[in-house]
């Protein structure tokens, strides 16, 4: 078995790129967006972590399953932008379908139906021991030497990553949370994992996954049209995520995300800034690869992939001072949390 | 018939009957609609053992219950309250309401407060009523500050659509003219004085229970901001805060309908209420969040405390605005009222009653880490 990889970060903070960088190295197999799926967006954390073993079934349940988020998000015609299988909107797509495998081949379908066959067959251990066999497995299949998963947010559940992985190496992609919620505030995905929270708590059920509506007069109007039985698209594309919630998310994920960091040897874990990719790309994706992969680096494919970093789209100043104060606000505990690396 | 009563099922409604029950001999119709599958009689049976269970009441109630109580099918958003038999009743206790505030349940709440008061009205001239007792509340006074009379307010700005129903409720009881009409005005209604205990779960508890969800939605979005946070809250912390337990509330209603006081308004509320700031610094506590900074201005509070404020604004009136409730008209009737503990300690059972419940009563919520 290849040592577990994993690329994390609080999302919106350039890991995407990250994975289309590595997924034009020779040697290794970038594995998209599994988690974030497979976790229907965070809401199903622990059933996507289970404890003890588990049987091959259990595990197909896991990854192929067309979970409520998601599903509900296809049928309204409002996936993620990272969703890359789109079969219209009648249908509903297993997790690993609708980024991870598309991320590693156009024959997606064909390798769906041979990774359903394969997952269901494997005899009961550990959920982290199936995923790195299902990862060393892919990385087989398409001839790579080690794999790298990485998924928008995962920085949320890098504990369980450190558990279910024991000796993962871990890179953490850190950007300036500020522009990291404004891109999040605009982001369907974490649009909806931010609405459900919210929705969450208040009815004190996930209302996606259970239909308990004791509290549903607690709802108020303004999130009552997120509800999956009155669900409104036009509401959910218009609907303004509030820069300071992301910005205190983004503090809470780094805040928890470095204790939880801090905690392994310091050797197995690399943090980068999405910034340096962007004024130093080259640089950046020499430590990546370096760090990845040890050994000679192919400095005409870094030349390659460094023409594809592109600059940030989000700019601080088209924000009106009190929003911007509001945002600097919630993003200082997470920016005291990483101390040096944003001063 | 000596009673009858729409919104037995409810939290005062239910403490009603019983009251009714353990202090008068009379029989009480009470009008009750079929819901969730199940029919009026299982309705309010088991509205009626939770209230026991709850008050701590005697099982003999509930043998009363059974001979004294009939219940009738019906629903006060129907003509007449959907009741077609003709029976004489003295008394109307007119307790059904949405509590619901929402603009998304606007229909619901006019339809249920407004039209429900109307058809109530039709069905108590029907059945040729001589009294008729209309369970409003004390903030139909919305933002007016002051002392709030017994009297109806010509001028009100209604914080939101509930408080706006209930006056028009009111206009409506007021201008009835074949019976006595009293409007009872209790005011935040909370459990029993003696086991803390609540079977509905708004006002005071809405409060409670929004700031408890505001504190696990922060917490989702970063653990551990609220340790480190002392909210702000738009309250003047000198005010009183007016709870009156539901014993205490239908023990008043019922005494003014059995001493047959006069037509008019009432209100059934604390005589000595205690300080919203004690009472919410006490909510804060129990809810094991910091001590709340008191402010006057929107200008002094972060974009966090503003979401505790939305989410809450439903209590503003509350909380901000100067507002004392005169007994007069409820005291020259029944005597002074009876002490009724507000003390910190007091509250503080009432809200750890109320916690336990929530934390007991909500299903498991996903992990998020």
């Amino acid at each position: 078995m290849s040592t577990p990889m994993f690329i994390v970060g609080t999302g919106r903070c350039g890991s995407t790129m990250l994975s289309e960088v590595l997924r034009m190295h020779p040697d290794i197999l970038s594995v998209s967006e599994f988690f974030t799926l497979v976790t229907d967006l965070g809401g199903r954390i622990a059933e996507t972590f289970p404890d003890g073993d588990v049987d091959g079934p259990t595990v197909h349940a896991i990854i192929a399953g067309a979970h409520p988020k998601q599903t509900l998000m296809h049928r309204h015609g409002i996936a993620m932008s990272e969703v890359l299988y789109r079969p219209g909107t009648q249908h509903a797509v297993p997790a690993i379908l609708q980024t991870t495998l598309p991320h590693l081949t156009p024959e997606c379908d064909a390798l769906f139906a041979e990774v359903a066959a394969y997952v269901r067959d494997l005899p009961p251990v550990s959920i982290g021991r199936h995923y790195a066999t299902l990862f060393d497995w892919l990385a087989t299949r398409f001839g790579r030497q080690r794999w790298v998963e990485r998924s928008g947010g995962s920085l949320r559940i890098v504990r369980r990553l450190l558990d279910a992985f024991p000796g993962a190496r871990i890179v953490h992609i850190v950007r300036d949370g500020r522009t990291a919620a404004m891109s999040m505030s605009r982001h369907y995905g974490f649009r909806m994992a931010l609405i459900s929270l919210q929705l969450t708590e208040i009815l004190g059920c996930d209302p996606f996954e259970s239909d308990d509506r004791r509290w549903l007069a607690d709802v108020p109007d303004e999130l009552a049209g997120f509800l999956p039985e009155s669900f409104d698209a036009d509401a959910f594309r218009r609907y303004h995520t509030p820069l300071p919630l992301c910005g205190h998310y983004w503090s809470g994920e780094i805040i928890e995300g470095v204790q939880a960091l801090r905690a392994i040897a310091a050797d197995r874990v690399l943090t980068l800034r999405y910034e340096d990719f962007l004024a130093t790309p080259k640089t950046a994706i020499h430590r990546l690869v370096e760090f990845i992969h040890p050994g000679p680096v192919d400095d005409t494919g870094v030349d390659g992939v460094a023409a594809m970093v592109r600059p940030a789209t989000t700019d601080l100043t088209t924000l009106e001072r009190a929003e911007r104060a509001a945002l600097e606000d919630a993003c200082a505990p997470g920016f005291a949390a990483l101390g040096e690396l944003y001063r | 018939m000596k009673y009858i009563v729409t919104g037995g099922t409810g939290f005062l409604g239910a403490a009603l009957v019983f009251e009714l029950l353990d202090k008068t001999a009379g029989d009480i119709a009470v009008i009750v609609r079929a819901a969730g599958g199940r029919s009026p009689q299982d309705r309010f049976r088991d509205a009626l053992v939770h209230a026991l269970d709850a008050y701590a009441y005697e099982r003999r109630l509930l043998d009363e219950a059974a001979v004294r109580c009939r219940v009738l099918a019906g629903d006060v958003t129907q003509p007449r309250c959907g009741v077609e038999e003709v029976f004489e009743v003295e008394q109307f206790f007119h307790c059904a309401a949405s509590l619901n505030y929402e603009n998304r349940y606007r229909a619901e709440i006019e339809s249920t407060n407004i039209e429900g008061t109307r058809n109530a009205l039709a069905l108590a001239a029907r059945l040729s009523c001589t009294r008729f007792n209309y369970v409003s509340t004390a903030y139909v006074a919305g933002k007016n500050p002051g002392v709030i009379r017994e009297e109806l307010h010509r001028e009100v700005h209604s914080n939101n659509i509930y408080e706006q129903s209930k006056r028009e409720a009111e206009q409506l009881v007021a201008a009835a003219t074949p019976f006595v009409t009293r409007i009872l005005r209790p005011s935040i209604v909370i459990g029993h004085s003696r086991t803390r205990a609540a079977t509905a779960f708004s006002g005071f508890y809405g409060f409670v229970r929004g700031l408890v969800q505001f504190k696990k939605i922060v917490g989702r979005a970063q653990t551990g901001l609220l340790d480190r946070t002392r909210l702000r809250m738009r309250v003047d912390p000198e005010l009183g805060i007016n709870l009156i337990p539901v014993d205490s509330v239908v023990r008043q209603a019922v005494e003014l309908s059995l001493a047959d006081a006069h037509a008019g308004i009432f209100h059934l509320t604390h005589p000595c209420p205690p300080k919203v700031g004690d009472v919410i610094r006490t909510i804060f506590r129990e809810a094991e969040l910091n001590e709340p900074e008191f402010v006057t201005d929107r200008d002094e509070m972060s974009w966090l405390d503003q979401q505790l404020d939305k989410r809450l604004d439903f209590y503003g009136s509350y909380l901000v605005g100067d507002k004392c409730f005169d007994r007069t008209r409820v005291d020259g009737v029944l005597g002074a009222a009876d002490e009724l503990a507000c003390d910190d300690a007091t509250i503080s059972s009432y809200c750890q009653w109320y916690l336990d419940k929530l934390r007991a009563g909500r299903s498991a919520t996903p992990a998020f880490r």
